[in-house]
Order: C-alpha cells, then sequence, then structure tokens
C-alpha cells in the first residue's frame, strides 16, 4: 500500500506554509513518496515551480488549491483533468477579479455547481468546511455540508478527509467524520495536511502565522501551532497512524492514479491573429515580412533574402506566425498613435522583426546569430520586449492589449518578493518583539550601500552592530533571518511583461487585480510562464523613448525638420567625437560616471563601439573583469588572446574578452558540448538570480564537460569564471545593440538639437543620472539660453522660443515647486485670452492659484514681467500678500495707490536660494561662479582646468556634489562628481578615508577637496586625501546618490 | 523694570545640571548633544558651541551623530528640565516675589522697588548671575522696562544687559526677527520680504504691514519697536501633600502610632481637599532608631507605598490600610519618625458605570484585598500573585494559568470556547511518577508508590512550544484509565520529552 501526499500547502501559500514546492518535492522524493498535491491557498502559485521540481525528482506533481469559501472555510480542491484545470482557474479568477486587494477572496458552494467538473473536494483540516459546519452546528450541520459537497461535486468525487496530529479535538472530529463517511457511503482519504517539509520548519510556519496576524511569539498564543507534526510522513509512518484505518490509506494511491492532470497538459494556445479570407497566418506573415523588407533593405541582397527564407520557415515550422503578426499589430497601433516604440532583447537577432519594423537593429549587417532569439533544437519560445515611453503612452498600449484580447485574455505577469536581507531582518526582529530601536538599528546593518565587503556575513553585520550572538535570542533571531531568505512575502506585478492567450487566459492562469485599476496580473511570474510555455510580450517603459518622442516633435515644430529615428545619419563625426570627449551628460546608456571614466578608453568611432561600451560597464564584465583587458586591448596595450583556440570564431569580435551573453552560451556549448537546451537553462539560471544551488550545479556541469574536452584547471577556471560572473547581470548582444541605438539617437538628438532635446529631457524629468539643475548647467556650457520660468510665457513643460535667430528653452511651469498642473493649464488659458496686467490681475482671474503658489511666483522671479518688467521679487512679493488678502465686498477691487514696495531687491545669494528653492535648479550663472576669483586666491582649480593636470600632481577642485556613488563592483570606493561652472571633475574616495570624513562626504553640498590627481588615457580623476565643506551658498542643490 | 534669565540651549544644560560640579565643567567643554524623538528616530534637539564645530546641527539623527568621532550623546527626559525650571524659578525667587515662569529656560522677575534691597540693576543682575552660576546655570540676563523687551533682549544679547527706558528700539533694533512670538506662515512671509531684524520690521509702513499681516503684523511691529506693556503672569506656590512628625521619645507600640497616623492623615486629607485634590497613592516612611551596632545588618527605614484603584480623600480609608499594613510588620527598632506623602491627582468625577457589574466598591475591595494579603501573603513561593482571581493563559502548554488582580471594572476576556465533558482535577505541583511502556504505549503506572496496571490508554496527545525562549517545553500526554483499590481510576500522565521525565497531570473526578 503507497501513501500519497494529497494535501500540501508551500509557501506560495504566502505566510501559511514554510517551505518551498522545490523543498518539499526534495522531501516527497527522499521518502519514497510517487506523488504529492501542491494545495495553495486560492492559487497555484506555486504549482509551476512544484511541476518542474517533481519533474526533476521523477514523481508526479498533482495541481489542486485551497479555496476560501464563504463560511469562512477553506475548501481543499483536487484536479483530475485538464476541464478541472479550467474550472479551478476560472473560480479563482472570478472570486479574485471581484474582490477588493488585500481582502480575502470568497467563492460559494452554489457558485461550484457550475464549475466542478473534474474537480474532487476533499471535506479539509480544522479550516475546512466539515470542521467549520460540526464546530458551528454539530453532527447534523457536518451531514448537511456532506450532502452539499456531494451534490455539487458527485458522490465520487467528495472524499472525507482525516489527519493526525496528535490532538484530541482533531481526534474527536475524526470519530465524527467516520460515522459520517459510513452513513453517506463516502470515502475516507488520510492527509497530513502538510505545511512544511521537515518538522523544523514548524518554527518558520509560527514566526510567518506572527507575521499574518500581527502579533509577537509571546502574545500569539494559541495561534500558533500546537506541535510540528503537519510535515510530509512516509507511508510507513501515516500507515502505523492510521492502522485502524487502512482504507483511508490505500484511497490516497487509488485517488493519486484518477488525478490525470499535470501542468504538462496546460494546453495553452497563443491567440491566433485574424487574416483576410484567402491568407493564412503564415502567408499573411511572409507578404508583411517582404513588404517591410523592401522598405528596410534597399536593395533586398541574396544575403537578405536567404536570412528572411531561413527564419520564416523556422517560424512556419514551430507555429509561431501568430505571435509575430500580434507583436507587429502592437507595433502598428503604436506607429497610429504616434508612441514611438522599439524592440529589444533577442528580438533584434532577427531579421522577420527587422523587416516588420518590430526592432531597429539590421541583424544582418551587424551580423547578429538568429538563433540566439529562435531555435528549433532548444524548443524555446521567442521574447519580444517591446521599449515603449514610459508613462501614459506606455499605458495606452497595455490598455490596448486588454481591449483587444478582453480582460480575461490578457494579463501582466507576477513579481514573486521574496524574503531578503533587510525585510527578513526587519519582520523577523517584530515577531521576536524587539522594540523599535533595536530594530532599526538591526535593518539598518543590512548595509545601505551597493557595496558590500565580500566577508560581509550577516554574523560580521551583527557583530559590528554591537548584538552578542553567542546570546540565545540573537542567535535565533540570525537563524531565522537565515532560514526566511528566498521564502515568497507577496505577489506584485511585473513591470511590463503581458501574457496573452487564445480563448481565455483565465483558463490557463487564475488572474487577480493588480493595484493599478484596469490591470489584471496571473498568479505565475515570468520564469514559471516561460518554465509553462505561456508567451509573453515585455511592454517595458523607457524614459528616454519619451525624451526622443517629445525631441522629435519639438524640432519638427521649432527648426522645422523631421527626424526619423530609423533613418538617422550613422556615425557622424561630431557625435562621436563627443560621446569619446565623455561630454555624454543625458544621453541614454552611456551618461554615468563609470561609463564616462571609460569612455575616452573604450574610444567609439562607429556603431558597434557604441554596443560593447553599453555592454562594458555592467556588473557582469566588471566582476568578471572583463572591463580593463577589454579596453587595454582596444587601446593596444595589451596583446589579444583567447582561453582556448576552439574560442576564438566566438570572441574574436571583442578581442578575445566575452562581453555579451550569446558568447557566454557558445563557449558552454563548445567547451563543455552543452546542448540548446542545456545552454538556454544556464542562461536563465545567470539571468533570474533564482537560485545558488541550482548555479553550483550548472558549474559542476560546464566542469565536468570541459574536463571530457581535456581542457585545462586554470583553462576550466577562466571559462567558470567568465561564465559565472554573469549571474550578476550581463547583457545579450542584441540588446546592447538595441540599447546602443538609443543612446546614438539621444548622442545624435543632444549634439544636433541641443535646445530641443533639452526641453524634452527636462519634461521627462525623473529619469537618467543627473537633476535637472546639471542638466541645465550642462546645456548652458553647451551655449544653449535658458530662460526662466515667467507667468507670461511659460508653459506647463518647457518650451522652445525664439530669441534673436537663435532658439532657446523656457522652463516651464512644472519646475515651480507645489504648484499643480490643473492651475497651470488655467493660468497659461487665461492668458491666452488676454495678458495678466499686474499681480492684483492675475490673482483676480485665476483664483485658483493659491497664496503660496503666487508667493512661490513670485520669488522665483516668475512675476517679475507682470506690471511691464518693472517689478522685482519682492516687489511682487509684497504685492501678492496684499493680493491674497481679501478685503471683503466693499474694498474689493480697489487697487493700491503706492505700489512701490518698501522692501529692497534680493542679493544673488538670495536670489540663487529662491531659485533652488523653488524650483530645484537656476537658469542664472552658477553658484560657484560667483566665487571663482576667490577660489583661485585659495589655489583651487576649476574642472576644466583639472583636466589639464598631469598626473601625480596635488590639486585642489571644488564644486557642487551633483553624484555621488559607491557600485558594488567597486570595492568600497566612492566616486563624487563636482560641478562647478566650467563642468565636472571627479573625486575618488578610498573607504579608509571615508571612514574618518564621512560627514564631508555624504552631507556637503559644496565641498573642497585635495588630493592626487590621476591622469590615464584621457580620464581625469581626483584621489581624494582631504575634504572639507566650503561656504559657497546655501541654496539647496540636489544630489543623485547611490547609496 | 523687568529682568530676564535666559538659559541658552536649556535642555542641554538641564540634562547636565545634577551632575557634580566638576564632571558638569567638563562635559560643558565637550562636544555635547542631546537626542529627543522616538527610540528609533533619535534627533539632536539642543548641542553646545563644541558640538558645532564638529559639524553637528539641530535635527540631525543619531546615526549622522555618531559618524562624528568624540561627540558625547544624551538623551533629553522631561523630568530633567522640569527640575530644572523649578531650580531656575528657585533662583530668580530669591530676588522678587513676583517671578513669571515664561518658557522652559526662560524666567522674568519684576524688579520694583527691589534695588533698595539689592543696589542698582547691574549690581543685582551680576548677584543673579553668580547665583545661578552656582546653581549649575550660565545664562543670560536682560533688564529692560517692559517683560518683552528683556526677554528679546536676553534671547538675542549675551552677559548682561540693561536697557534704559526709552531707548528699548534703538537697542533692539540689531536683534533677528525670529526670536518675535509669530505663526511659521508669518516668519516665512517676513523672511522672503527679506526682513531679518527688528529694525527692518519696525520701519515698514504700518498701514501696508496691517494691509498685509492684519492686527498680528502691527503687534509684531511693537514688538520689535519694543513698546508693548503686558501684565506679568507670577507663578504661585504649589502646595504639598507631605507631613511628619518626630517622636521625643521612639515608639514601639502600634496605638503611640496609630494615633499619630491619624493626625497626620487628617491634615494631608483636609489639605487635599481644601485644594479640590485627591490622592491615588499614598507613601508612609518610618525612620526606625537602629542602634549603631546593628546598621548593617538593620535596615533604617521602612517605607511602603500604596496605588489606589480610584483617587480619594477618605482619611479613614486611608487611615485603615496604614494600619493594616502596620498591623502585619514588625520592626526590629523602635520608630522615631513618621512621614506620610500624598501624591495628588485630580478628584474622581464620574459615576460608576451602570452597566457594569455589581461589584463591592473600590475602596472598600481594596481594605479587603489588603486583609486578605494579611493572612495569606502577597506572593507564593514561586512569585505568584496569591490574591486576585485566576485566568487561563493563551498557549498550548497544558494548565497555563496565571492570577490576576481584582478589578471594579469587568475587562472583554477572550472566552476559551472548550468546556470538557468531565472534569479534570489537577495536581499542583504535578507528581512525579515512573511509567512502564509496551511498545510507546503506557503499560503500567506508578501511582502513590504503587505499580499499577494500565487498563487503557488514548494518545500520545502531543504539544510543544516556546521554542523561542527558555520555557520551552514538549509534552506527550496520555489519559490512562487504572486500576485502584477504589476501582477503575482515570488519570492524566505526561511525559516531559526535554527532561524524559514522566508526570501525573490530574485526575478525573
Amino acid at each position: 500500500m503507497q501513501y500519497v501526499e494529497l494535501h500540501a500547502r508551500s509557501a506560495f501559500s504566502f505566510l501559511e506554509g514554510a517551505s518551498l514546492p522545490e523543498t518539499l518535492a526534495q522531501v516527497c522524493s527522499s521518502l519514497n513518496l510517487p506523488a504529492m498535491a501542491l494545495l495553495d491557498r486560492d492559487g497555484v502559485y506555486g504549482a509551476p515551480r512544484f511541476h518542474m521540481a517533481a519533474k526533476q525528482h521523477r514523481i508526479k506533481a498533482h495541481v489542486g488549491a485551497e479555496f476560501s469559501i464563504t463560511d469562512s472555510s477553506r475548501l481543499p480542491v483536487l484536479v483530475e483533468s485538464r476541464l478541472g484545470y479550467q474550472n479551478l482557474c476560472r473560480l479563482i479568477t472570478t472570486a479574485k477579479l471581484r474582490t477588493k486587494k488585500k481582502t480575502v477572496a470568497t467563492s460559494s458552494l452554489e457558485e461550484m455547481c457550475g464549475h466542478a467538473e473534474g474537480l474532487i473536494c476533499l471535506t479539509g483540516d480544522e479550516s475546512g468546511p466539515l470542521a467549520n459546519a460540526l464546530l458551528q452546528g454539530g453532527i447534523s450541520a457536518g451531514r448537511d455540508v456532506l450532502n452539499k459537497l456531494v451534490s455539487v461535486f458527485g458522490r465520487e468525487n467528495a472524499y472525507v478527509e482525516l489527519q493526525r496530529h496528535s490532538s484530541r479535538v482533531q481526534e474527536a472530529r475524526n470519530q465524527v467524520s467516520v460515522e459520517l463517511a459510513k452513513e453517506l457511503h463516502l470515502p475516507l482519504l488520510a492527509t497530513n495536511g502538510v505545511r512544511y517539509a521537515m518538522p523544523a520548519e514548524r518554527q518558520i510556519a509560527d514566526a510567518f502565522t506572527c507575521i499574518r496576524e500581527k502579533r509577537r511569539l509571546d502574545t500569539a498564543g494559541r495561534l500558533l501551532s500546537q506541535n510540528s507534526q503537519r510535515h510530509v510522513r512516509s507511508t510507513e509512518e501515516m500507515e502505523r497512524l492510521f492502522s485502524d484505518l487502512p482504507e483511508a490509506i490505500a484511497n490516497t494511491s487509488e485517488l493519486s492514479s484518477r488525478l490525470d492532470f499535470t501542468l504538462e497538459k496546460l494546453g495553452y494556445e497563443f491567440p491566433r491573429y485574424p487574416v483576410p479570407d484567402d491568407e493564412t497566418i503564415d502567408s499573411f506573415l511572409r507578404k508583411r515580412t517582404w513588404d517591410g523588407a523592401r522598405l528596410r533593405y534597399q536593395p533586398v541582397t541574396q544575403r537578405v533574402r536567404e536570412q528572411l527564407e531561413k527564419e520564416l520557415a523556422l517560424i512556419e515550422k514551430l507555429h509561431l506566425g501568430g505571435y509575430f503578426l500580434i507583436v507587429w499589430d502592437l507595433i502598428r497601433f503604436c506607429h497610429r498613435n504616434g508612441i514611438l516604440v522599439q524592440g529589444r532583447g533577442s528580438a533584434a537577432n532577427s531579421a522577420v522583426c527587422y523587416s516588420l519594423g518590430i526592432t531597429a537593429i539590421d541583424p544582418i549587417g551587424m551580423d547578429l546569430l538568429f538563433e540566439r532569439f529562435l531555435s528549433e533544437e532548444r524548443g524555446e519560445w521567442p521574447d519580444i520586449d517591446l521599449d515603449l515611453p514610459s508613462g501614459d503612452q506606455r499605458e495606452r498600449v497595455i490598455q490596448y492589449v486588454y481591449e483587444r484580447y478582453g480582460q480575461r485574455g490578457a494579463a501582466m505577469t507576477a513579481n514573486v518578493n521574496t524574503y531578503r536581507g533587510r525585510s527578513a531582518a526587519r519582520e523577523m526582529g517584530k515577531v521576536l518583539g524587539f522594540d523599535e530601536e533595536t530594530l532599526s538599528r538591526l535593518s539598518g546593518i543590512v548595509g545601505s550601500w551597493e557595496w558590500k565587503d565580500p566577508d560581509d556575513t550577516m554574523e560580521r553585520q551583527f557583530g559590528h552592530s554591537g548584538l552578542d550572538i553567542r546570546h540565545p535570542q540573537i542567535a535565533l533571531y540570525l537563524d531565522l533571518c537565515q532560514r526566511v531568505q528566498d521564502l515568497p512575502r507577496h505577489l506584485s506585478q511585473h513591470s511590463g511583461g503581458m501574457v496573452i492567450c487564445q480563448g481565455q487566459l483565465d483558463a490557463v492562469v487564475p488572474l487577480e487585480p493588480a493595484t493599478m485599476p484596469g490591470r489584471v496580473v496571473v498568479q505565475w511570474d515570468k520564469d514559471d510562464c516561460a518554465d509553462l510555455g505561456l508567451i509573453k510580450v515585455d511592454l517595458l517603459g523607457l524614459g528616454m523613448m519619451a525624451v526622443l518622442k517629445d525631441s522629435i516633435e519639438l524640432i519638427h515644430d521649432h527648426y522645422g525638420e523631421d527626424i526619423d529615428l530609423a533613418h538617422l545619419p550613422q556615425d557622424c563625426p561630431d557625435v562621436y567625437e563627443t560621446i569619446r570627449k565623455a561630454d555624454t551628460i543625458g544621453m541614454f546608456q552611456i551618461e554615468s560616471c563609470a561609463q564616462m571614466a571609460s569612455l575616452p578608453r573604450n574610444n567609439p568611432i562607429r556603431f558597434y563601439d557604441l554596443v560593447t561600451q553599453v555592454a562594458l560597464i555592467r556588473p557582469g564584465p566588471i566582476v568578471g573583469k572583463m572591463t580593463n583587458p577589454y579596453l587595454n586591448r582596444r587601446q593596444g596595450k595589451e596583446r589579444v588572446s583567447y582561453p582556448h583556440a576552439l574560442l576564438i570564431p566566438v570572441l574574436e569580435r571583442t578581442l578575445g574578452v566575452p562581453l555579451f551573453q550569446e558568447q557566454l552560451l557558445k563557449m558552454a556549448m563548445i567547451c563543455s558540448n552543452f546542448t540548446g537546451g542545456e545552454a538556454e537553462e544556464l542562461r536563465r539560471a545567470l539571468g533570474s538570480r533564482r537560485s545558488q544551488k541550482r548555479m553550483k550545479e550548472i558549474e559542476a556541469k560546464l566542469r565536468a564537460g570541459m574536463t571530457a574536452n581535456s581542457f585545462r584547471k586554470e583553462t576550466q577556471d577562466e571559462v567558470v569564471q567568465f561564465i559565472s560572473s554573469f549571474a550578476l547581470y550581463g547583457f545579450p548582444e542584441s540588446h546592447a545593440a538595441s540599447f546602443a541605438l538609443i543612446a546614438y539617437a539621444s548622442a545624435f538628438l543632444k549634439v544636433r538639437y541641443l535646445a530641443g532635446f533639452t526641453a524634452a529631457l527636462l519634461n521627462n524629468w525623473p529619469m537618467g543620472f543627473y537633476h535637472p539643475a546639471t542638466i541645465v548647467k550642462d546645456a548652458q556650457r553647451h551655449g544653449l539660453r535658458v530662460k526662466p520660468i515667467d507667468v507670461t510665457s511659460s508653459d506647463w513643460k518647457c518650451s522652445l522660443e525664439r530669441d534673436a535667430e537663435k532658439i532657446v528653452v523656457r522652463v516651464g511651469l512644472r519646475y515651480v515647486r507645489g504648484l499643480r498642473q490643473n492651475e497651470a493649464d488655467i493660468l497659461t488659458q487665461e492668458r491666452l485670452i488676454r495678458s495678466f496686467a499686474s499681480i492684483e490681475d492675475l490673482s483676480r482671474r485665476v483664483p485658483q492659484l493659491s497664496k503660496s503658489d503666487l508667493a512661490m511666483l513670485a520669488r522665483i522671479g516668475a512675476l517679475n514681467n507682470l506690471s511691464d518688467g518693472r517689478l522685482h521679487r519682492r516687489d511682487a512679493l509684497w504685492q501678492v500678500e496684499r493680493a491674497v488678502r481679501k478685503n471683503g465686498p466693499l474694498l474689493d477691487g480697489i487697487e493700491e495707490q503706492d505700489t512701490k514696495s518698501p522692501l529692497s531687491q534680493m542679493s544673488v545669494e538670495e536670489r540663487l536660494v529662491s531659485d533652488f528653492y523653488g524650483t530645484g535648479l537656476t537658469t542664472g550663472p552658477h553658484p560657484m561662479a560667483y566665487r571663482r576669483d576667490d577660489l583661485r586666491g585659495m589655489g583651487i582649480e576649476s574642472a576644466v582646468d583639472m583636466k589639464n593636470l598631469p598626473d601625480g600632481k596635488y590639486a585642489t577642485v571644488a564644486g557642487c556634489v551633483i553624484t555621488r556613488q559607491r557600485p558594488g563592483t567597486a570595492k568600497g570606493l566612492i566616486f563624487m562628481t563636482l560641478e562647478d561652472e566650467t563642468g565636472t571633475a571627479r573625486v575618488i574616495v578610498k573607504p579608509d578615508f571615508y571612514e574618518n570624513n564621512r560627514m564631508a562626504v555624504l552631507y556637503e553640498r559644496f565641498v573642497q577637496v585635495s588630493g592626487t590627481v590621476q591622469n590615464r588615457d584621457g580620464v581625469v580623476n581626483l584621489i581624494a586625501k582631504q575634504i572639507g565643506p566650503l561656504a559657497i551658498s546655501k541654496a539647496e542643490t540636489s544630489s543623485h546618490d547611490f547609496h | 523694570m523687568f529682568a530676564c534669565l535666559f538659559v541658552p540651549e536649556f535642555p542641554l544644560q538641564a540634562s547636565i545640571l545634577n551632575v557634580p560640579t566638576d564632571a558638569r565643567e567638563v562635559l560643558r567643554r565637550s562636544p555635547l548633544v542631546l537626542l529627543d524623538g522616538p527610540s528609533s528616530l533619535l534627533k539632536v534637539t539642543s548641542l553646545n558651541n563644541a558640538a558645532r564645530s564638529f559639524g553637528v546641527k539641530i535635527g540631525m539623527t543619531k546615526l549622522h551623530v555618531e559618524t562624528c568621532n568624540g561627540v558625547l550623546l544624551r538623551k533629553r527626559f522631561a523630568t530633567d528640565e522640569e527640575s530644572a525650571q523649578e531650580a531656575l524659578l528657585d533662583c530668580a525667587a530669591k530676588f522678587s516675589p513676583r517671578v513669571e515662569s515664561t518658557c522652559p529656560g526662560t524666567v522674568i522677575l519684576d524688579l520694583t522697588g527691589t534695588t533698595k534691597l539689592f543696589g542698582s540693576l547691574e549690581r543685582m543682575s551680576c548677584k543673579i548671575a553668580v547665583l545661578a552660576r552656582q546653581r549649575g546655570f550660565h545664562l543670560r540676563i536682560a533688564v529692560a522696562s517692559n517683560p518683552d523687551a528683556a526677554l528679546h533682549a536676553a534671547q538675542g544679547f549675551e552677559g548682561i544687559t540693561i536697557i534704559p527706558a526709552g531707548d528699548e528700539a534703538n537697542r533692539l533694533a540689531s536683534l533677528d526677527v525670529r526670536q518675535l512670538p509669530a505663526t511659521p506662515e508669518v516668519h516665512e512671509v517676513l523672511d522672503s520680504w527679506g526682513i531679518r531684524t527688528f529694525r527692518s520690521l519696525a520701519a515698514l509702513p504700518p498701514i501696508a504691514l496691517v494691509e498685509r499681516l492684519g492686527q498680528e503684523g502691527l503687534r509684531l511691529q511693537d514688538l520689535a519697536h519694543g513698546r508693548i506693556n503686558r501684565p506679568l503672569l507670577p507663578v504661585e506656590s504649589v502646595p504639598d501633600f507631605v507631613e511628619s512628625y518626630e517622636f521625643d521619645d521612639p515608639v514601639e507600640t502600634l496605638e503611640s502610632l496609630a494615633f499619630v497616623l491619624n493626625r497626620l492623615l487628617q491634615e494631608v486629607c483636609a489639605r487635599l481637599v481644601s485644594h479640590s485634590r485627591a490622592t491615588n497613592e499614598l507613601r508612609l516612611t518610618l525612620d526606625l532608631e537602629v542602634r549603631q551596632l546593628q546598621k548593617s545588618q538593620e535596615k533604617e527605614h521602612y517605607r511602603h507605598e500604596w496605588k489606589l484603584p480610584v483617587p480619594t480623600q477618605d482619611k479613614n480609608m486611608l487611615y485603615v490600610l496604614v494600619r493594616l499594613d502596620l498591623e502585619r510588620h514588625t520592626f526590629s527598632a523602635p520608630i522615631k519618625r513618621l512621614t506620610i506623602e500624598a501624591i495628588s491627582v485630580k478628584p474622581r468625577v464620574a459615576q460608576g458605570n451602570l452597566f457594569a457589574p455589581p461589584s463591592p466598591e473600590a475602596e472598600k475591595l481594596e481594605i479587603t484585598l489588603s486583609r486578605i494579603r494579611g493572612v495569606v501573603g502577597s506572593n507564593d513561593a514561586e512569585g505568584i500573585n496569591c490574591v486576585g482571581s485566576p485566568a487561563i493563559l493563551d498557549t498550548h502548554r497544558p494548565n497555563a494559568f496565571t492570577v490576576q488582580s481584582f478589578s471594579s471594572v469587568m475587562e472583554p476576556q477572550s472566552v476559551f470556547a472548550v468546556v470538557p465533558a468531565v472534569a479534570l482535577r489537577v495536581f499542583r505541583p504535578v507528581l512525579e511518577t515512573s511509567v512502564e511502556l509496551t511498545g510507546k504505549t503506557p503499560h503500567f503506572v506508578r501511582l502513590w508508590k504503587r505499580l499499577r496496571r494500565v487498563l487503557a490508554a488514548s494518545g500520545p496527545w502531543c504539544s510543544s512550544g516556546n521554542w523561542w525562549d527558555g520555557t520551552v517545553w514538549s509534552h506527550e500526554e496520555w489519559d490512562v484509565a487504572v486500576k485502584t483499590f477504589e476501582g477503575i481510576g482515570y488519570y492524566r500522565i505526561y511525559l516531559d520529552r526535554l527532561k524524559q521525565q514522566w508526570f501525573v497531570a490530574g485526575v478525573f473526578d
């Protein structure tokens, strides 16, 4: 007699289960159980991971769920057939979609009546409907519930469940249940109501109970479990427990054999694209592709023709034509509605995608690998990511998908948020009843900088914070923190992944409402979707796309030129010259300090150099120590070499240094004889950060393959190092190419149309690396005139004006602190009717402007041009106070006789302070410019002069701190960027220097730094030896800090 | 004329006032900051100049300050400031009977007619400064013709400032306008106008100012001119409710003590009544005449306090409470002094709850409980309260209970729904026993020193818990039927799995 556990919860019951599905499958396998059913609360959240793990352990993964029903109990339901699974998904979806977020979605038994086919119900444990009825109304109520379950699910599909956890109350209930089962001729079924894989995990379950109930362990009382018996039990144990009822054990294997459904038979089908009657999907796709190719490739060469034929044949063979047409349809929607869109990711490897307008990268011209996108051998689904302008336009595209495929035909993929260092530290501290101060200290010690010491273990962090880890309470806390790592905490929405299904998606996976109105989300994350063969389209919001679109419109309106991003002039020398000088503030992907520091060394002269540049400054290549060798080889300072002769064709393009994911896949295939499928598994393990364990397994496999191919130990280490460092993050080449295209476009627009680009950049902020104040100063240094906010000229957004034949930028009202768009729009509409005669007039005609709005406008000088420009800021402030104080109807409208204010004009410093306070930027001179003479007297170099200082010279620079960074890959170094009126200077702060000068490094707005100049290959840094505050201005300048 | 005593960084000075003089001076010279706020987010609320030179600013978080090596941190306590304010008032009261406690760290004295006693205004100011220094304060003093002018001058100028009448506007002109008592909104407006000093505010056209800031603007301008004369609000002395009696000859009998006790309580209660106060806490102190040789072994004082459930002015009730306590005690030495202190609170004005279940009056209940404690003691050997009502604890631990104090107010309690069909008489403490097993089931149990055969056993019923602290337990319970002399007896036994020891928990009736 073989026992099968048919009622188990995983940690995907969110705080009601304590083990991952993988652990359950593993324990199940080690106890020789042939199958297990995972019944998570109101969903099948953990089912894909359980399914995959079960497949690995060669056990059968049954699917089911615990339904919250209207009598406050939980009804366990097992899926027998595909129809049953579809019914289960639909029932959960219906309940979830009608329930508000964070409240329990319940279904009634009546509602289940029409959707019970293919489902088998159990009577549940202490939270099940039978126990609930027995408690409320005794045996007769229990009998009624059983009859009801029989009427809904059928006599052969209702099992009376028995569990034995050494509890008197439970045993009393079991006795009644057995009697009722006999009376109603229902089969008995033994389960252990598993909530964790092993007894020791009961502690995690108790801790989760406390989090769920917002209690502490010492006040949770009987909410906690009575003992540790809800773990996975072996057949022998269960037989011993149910020795008096052997049929309850026998029924488990019998029922298991009835459960035919697994997630292999999901029945997912990508929607078919509607085509004209005389066309098939494939013929229609073929025509659209050739139409596009003729436009894109002029002329269509033999090579292009062959590549397209090859791709189309494969797409046809894999029945993916519909998918391409659906993405093409999305692209057309974007074009129709003037929404800028560009495909990225591996789609850029496909000439079909390029021809259909999905991507802007010509894979043939770039010589990209189509196999990275789609390969018959790997059996992998294609993954097309679309970059869209962030904000409303992206939302329009998402809503179009919902509209087109129905609320239940499309949904966003989920993100499973798991317990990580800080969240685990905080919540476990609460559970153990630590006070607020200790909690803050504990969660605070989990490092806040991106950089972490290699030995920065939790034990060490605790020790540093003065906590004695030998103390039993602290040791327990540390233990709990470590054990909850990676357990699911809650589900959130993925930033852009959408799943679409032929027919109804809610028959494939349950759907839930997302926090954002109008959105629904599936219960699986993107990896789960990929595991089960669901094809997704990523609709990602990219701020720079919105900037490009706005720039193009502004250029059209003010320069009278039309820009087509697909046909930008390539390899413009002035654009590359600017990039080479690292003059890249505001440019996509290449504006960060690290990018700027490597640009002169990489010395890009053509598009492919930008592609490598984008991929170069990533954690993957940096940690893998690939960045410096590449740059040295690029400069000819290092000989180009290869780990193994076999790898030359793979690494030739990047001078023997792997920079892209594709190269790593090929390396794995060549060195370790990985098949395409294994290489794909490797890629996903690297990209998903799912499990260290999975990585270790892959490493062992890699080494075994290389040993078989007689690779030397050193070469093996080198290859493994290359590959594993990409776990932190590496780009596929095609993705880098797509980004490089946007980077080039942004650079082109900035160099050629500075005014339009700057205005668009300011209008789409927050985005990018720098604060608007820095963007404005950078534009001014490049000769652009930026005019201040003025109620007589400014719109809500920053706009372009003509001034003496030059195009200048007028800062928009959106930068006025506290002013809302609605009020600003009314103001601009009133201005169109008639210009404002005075502040009194403005206040009267736009009563929506509050006193603080008017005062703020006056303070930043936006009202100076009222009254024919005779006002200064204090005059305006003086008048505003009177204008907003209502005199009553008798005196209302009487203008003040003497409008001249007794107040003196603001000083330069006061104007600076007001500008930064009211708008976050100044259009006047840089604060440092006012003190340049003094600074020169103090021996302080300007940023531009510093660039000419020789290596090793001791020098002092000063400026406003605009960025502080401590990258995870920089061994604790801090990079500061100082800005003055001439440009920016980079300062490097070493860890020991930082420890002694924390205040100045972290909190001062203006600093002077002395140290040694490091001038190598045109990259100039100052190694800080002394740092101190500099009394320049009290203006509240901002720094973009990534601590 | 009025003098204002102003203590700069008062919270900081108050926090070190009780430190010995030498150490206090060392602290003053060291970089010192005072932190306040919720423990999770302590921020700097006050600091000295030495700390400022380290770059510390008001409002910085503790975390930030800790990055400045060498800065000393102290936590703010309201009680420190209360006692410091008392000390400041006390110091001022030496020079004038009319003293206003303007705000923490600031007092204003009416100096009218005091020059004859203490000399000129300058001399008097010096004397005040010296006395204050002796008490641990470093303060600023200003004398002016009206309280507000004196206040602003003290806040704004170091040392001692004497402003002759009529010269206020001129002398105050350079002061920072942020000293004026205005709303943050008005200060924001003044700041945006560039009005930084009293002089620039005083110079604004009054009508235009009223049009913009209303009468508030005019008041502020008058203050800037130093021409508002408001009445002083002197503090009144607060009575204490302490009575003490020293016996000519130390007493040894309760009767002599009770007589004096009754009289002292009568006086304390009469004073409470006359000030419309009551007490909810009474403290008794007896000073004992312990002989020199006994001093090391015997205590020299006996202290006891009663926390009452409701405030009272009832002398008789208090008398009975104290007397009952004294009756319970014997003292090793005669009593030489008796002190009674009542902590005053507002009297109870509300009636009892109409819907509360009938219960004895709170005062009577307290006396009854005191009598019971006199008989049974306060706590048992395990430290559990002996007087109160038992309550089952919300835990899976078998037989867990506590004894709660009686309360005249019924609090809602969670009802544990399980009503057992049979009664279990629990043994406290449990009886240690031994058990012989067949397989895992008890076969023989030792009861009343004899091994008895188990006729039937139900179990095991397992429970475990408190794995997170030192009170972890793990029990395996069995309900067994055994044959005894009186017939079949039903017992609950359990195995403590951590100690590997069997116990008899109780018998079923």
